[in-house]
């Protein structure tokens, strides 16, 4: 497979896609497009039977990747039997990490979130030393953690701003869930619309904000 | 662990750009982003005769407001 070139902007977001999870969803957007970066996401991948391969030349495209692994336990009983955790996450990881082992990249360019501390201590005990982010499911913990991976000289937004981002842009997912004749955030051309949207908001909030 | 970013912040265009956005879509987007409210009410309101603003010596009560407009037979009733 030819080796897409990778965007120094672009951030794969490796994130898990249930309901309980939209609020920290349209965090990771407002935070990763605060700090002047465009998220994306395998949702954008049309289902398809060479979805592996999409997904991989997605992640390749991107320079940076963040892999959210606080669904990493059983799923809800209502989903029915038998009960599973979800593997998708720490396997695109594992698909990133090799990439970067195999590019020989010495600067990081993947990073772990948690909700729980020490857990993926235990539940992937491989990942030991590479000191997981963990922002205890709170939207500000996701901005304070994105923050600290991501630092910018001179106009670096603040976490203030970042959730003033998050606020509009959650006002502001009615009419986009509208415009799309969407029921979930996690659709395709949904992602796309919030993304642009944030885009928007960040140029408003942050950017004329340090002229 | 962390990465110092050095690129300049993308346009909105440019983000619609790269996620494949099209231009018309991208209009409608920025339609529905709308301005964002500040927080800060209007200097001047028309409710009530009341002048919101920083400056507390400007401000009208509404009653006061109301006598001053009211005339002939119903101010003197007024009074």
């Amino acid at each position: 497979m030819a080796k897409p070139k990778r965007s120094r902007g672009k951030v794969f977001l490796n994130i898990p896609y249930d309901e309980k999870f939209e609020r920290l969803f349209v965090a990771y957007i407002a935070g990763i497009s605060a700090l002047g970066l465009v998220p994306h996401a395998t949702l954008e991948i049309p289902t398809s039977t060479r979805r592996l391969e999409k997904i991989l030349r997605l992640a390749r495209s991107c320079k940076y990747s963040v892999h959210d692994l606080s669904r990493v336990e059983l799923s809800p009983r209502k989903t029915g039997r038998p009960r599973v955790p979800r593997f998708n996450m720490p396997f695109e990881l594992g698909l990133c990490v090799a990439d970067a082992t195999h590019a020989g990249t010495r600067k990081p360019n993947w990073f772990v979130f948690e909700t729980v501390d020490m857990r993926v201590d235990k539940s992937l005990s491989d990942l030991k030393g590479t000191d997981p982010k963990i922002h205890g499911g709170r939207i500000t913990g996701v901005f304070g953690e994105l923050r600290d991976v991501f630092r910018r000289r001179g106009r670096q937004a603040t976490v203030q701003q970042m959730s003033r981002v998050y606020r509009e842009l959650r006002k502001r997912q009615q009419g986009i869930l509208d415009e799309s004749g969407a029921d979930s955030l996690f659709k395709p051309s949904v992602f796309l619309d919030l993304c642009v949207v944030a885009r928007s908001l960040v140029n408003e909030i942050v950017v004329k904000a340090g002229d | 662990m962390s990465v110092l970013l050095n690129t300049p912040f993308p346009t909105v265009e440019e983000t619609a750009k790269e996620l494949g956005v099209s231009k018309a879509r991208l209009k409608r987007l920025m339609r529905l982003a709308g301005p964002i409210e500040t927080g800060k009410r209007s200097k001047v309101s028309h409710s009530a005769g009341y002048k919101f603003g920083s400056n507390r010596s400007h401000k009208t009560l509404a009653t006061a407001k109301r006598r001053k407009q009211t005339r002939g037979k119903a101010k003197k009733v007024a009074r």
